[in-house]
C-alpha cells in the first residue's frame, strides 16, 4: 500500500515537472497568473491601478492567445531531419550521379513537386517521363538516367501552406512571402533576386554545414528545399540549381529555368 | 525565439515605457498609446506571421477596438453632458 502511494507520488511529481518544463504551458500557466493579477488590480480603480491592471490583463491574454505553439528542442528535429538526408545522399554516391538538383513541379503526372537528379553535371540535359512511383530511373539498355525523390522540404511547406495558399502569388510578391520562413525561425534572412539568366536565392541559415556543400547542389537542407520547392510551385517551371557559392554565413543558390526538350 | 514570443516581449517594454511616461496622464491616453503600439507591431510583423497567428492579433486588436470605443464614447458624452 506504502509502495503504491510513493509510485502515485513519483507520477504526480514527474507530471508536474513536466508542466513547468514545457515552456509552452509555463506561458499559459503565468498568462492565466497575470489575468488573476490584473482583475484584482481592476477591482480598485485608482487612476494607477487600473494602468497596472491592464497591463496585467493584456499580457495575460498576449501569453495565453499568442504562444500558442509547442516547440521542442532543435538538435531534435535535426536529428530526425538527417537521417531521410543521408538515405538519398548515400544513394546519389552509389548511383555516382554528378548533375545537380531539378526542381520538378507538380503535373499530370506528378502530384507532388520532385527533385529530378540526372547523372552527369554538363551536356543535354533530358528529363525522363517521371510518376510519383519512380525513384530510380534507367532506361532501357540498362543506363541509370538519374533519381526522383521528394525535396527534403515538401511536408514543411505543405505544412506552410496549410495557412498561406501560394496560389495567387505573383513573382514579384514571391520575396516577401519567403520571409515566412524567418518569421518561423528556421532561418536568419532570405532574399529572392532576379538575374539575367535565372534567379539567386540567397539564404543566411542559422547553421550551415560547409563540409556538405557539394550536397547542397544535389539535395539541399529541408529549410533551403522547402524555400527553392515554393518558388517552383508558384512559377510552375522546372527550377535548376545551377551553382551553390557561400561566404561563410549565407548560401546562395543561383536557380534557372530549364525548358522541356 | 518565435516570432509569438518576440511580440509578447516587445509589447510587454512598450507597455512599461508607455507607463513611466504616463504616469501622471490620464488612463485613456495609456491606453490609446498601447492600442497604436500593438497596431505598429501587427503591421510591421505582418510578412513574418502565419495566419493562424495574425487571426489571433486580429480578434485582440478588435477586442481592443471594443474598448477603445467604449473609452472613447464615455469621453464624448462626458464632453456633451458638461
Amino acid at each position: 500500500m506504502g509502495d503504491y502511494s510513493i509510485k502515485i507520488k513519483i507520477k504526480k511529481l514527474k507530471i508536474q515537472h513536466h508542466l513547468l518544463e514545457n515552456s509552452y504551458t509555463r506561458a499559459k500557466i503565468i498568462g492565466i497568473i497575470f489575468i488573476i493579477l490584473g482583475a484584482l488590480f481592476l477591482l480598485n480603480p485608482t487612476n494607477l491601478n487600473i494602468k497596472i491592471g491592464f497591463i496585467l490583463l493584456f499580457l495575460g491574454f498576449l501569453m495565453i492567445f499568442l504562444i500558442t505553439e509547442k516547440s521542442m528542442p532543435k538538435k531534435i528535429s535535426d536529428a530526425l531531419i538527417e537521417v531521410n538526408i543521408d538515405t538519398v545522399n548515400n544513394l546519389i554516391k552509389e548511383l555516382n550521379l554528378q548533375g545537380n538538383a531539378v526542381f520538378l513541379p507538380k503535373s499530370d503526372n506528378l502530384t507532388e513537386e520532385r527533385i529530378f537528379i540526372p547523372p552527369n553535371k554538363s551536356g543535354v540535359l533530358k528529363i525522363p517521363e517521371i510518376n510519383d512511383n519512380n525513384i530510380i530511373l534507367i532506361a532501357q539498355d540498362g543506363k541509370t538516367l538519374g533519381i526522383s525523390v521528394p525535396p527534403s522540404g515538401l511536408k514543411l511547406l505543405n505544412e506552410i501552406e496549410k495557412d498561406n495558399a501560394f496560389k495567387n502569388i505573383k513573382i514579384e510578391n514571391l520575396e516577401e512571402k519567403l520571409q515566412l520562413f524567418v518569421g518561423m525561425n528556421l532561418i536568419k534572412s532570405i532574399s529572392f533576386k532576379k538575374q539575367k539568366n535565372g534567379w539567386d536565392l540567397e539564404i543566411e541559415n542559422l547553421i550551415y554545414n560547409k563540409n556538405k556543400h557539394e550536397i547542397y547542389n544535389q539535395y539541399p537542407s529541408p529549410i533551403s528545399s522547402a524555400a527553392i520547392t515554393m518558388i517552383t510551385r508558384v512559377l510552375n517551371k522546372r527550377i535548376r540549381i545551377y551553382t551553390t557559392t557561400n561566404n561563410g554565413k549565407k548560401i546562395k543558390f543561383h536557380l534557372n529555368q530549364i525548358k522541356k526538350i | 525565439m518565435l516570432i509569438s514570443e518576440k511580440i509578447t516581449l516587445f509589447m510587454a517594454i512598450w507597455m512599461v515605457i508607455i507607463f513611466f511616461l504616463t504616469i501622471d496622464a490620464i488612463p485613456e491616453i495609456f491606453f490609446i498609446l498601447i492600442f497604436i503600439g500593438f497596431l505598429i507591431v501587427k503591421v510591421f510583423t505582418d510578412r513574418y506571421t502565419l495566419t493562424p497567428l495574425r487571426i489571433r492579433m486580429n480578434i485582440l486588436i478588435f477586442l481592443f477596438f471594443i474598448v477603445f470605443s467604449l473609452l472613447i464614447g464615455k469621453r464624448i458624452i462626458s464632453f456633451l453632458i458638461i
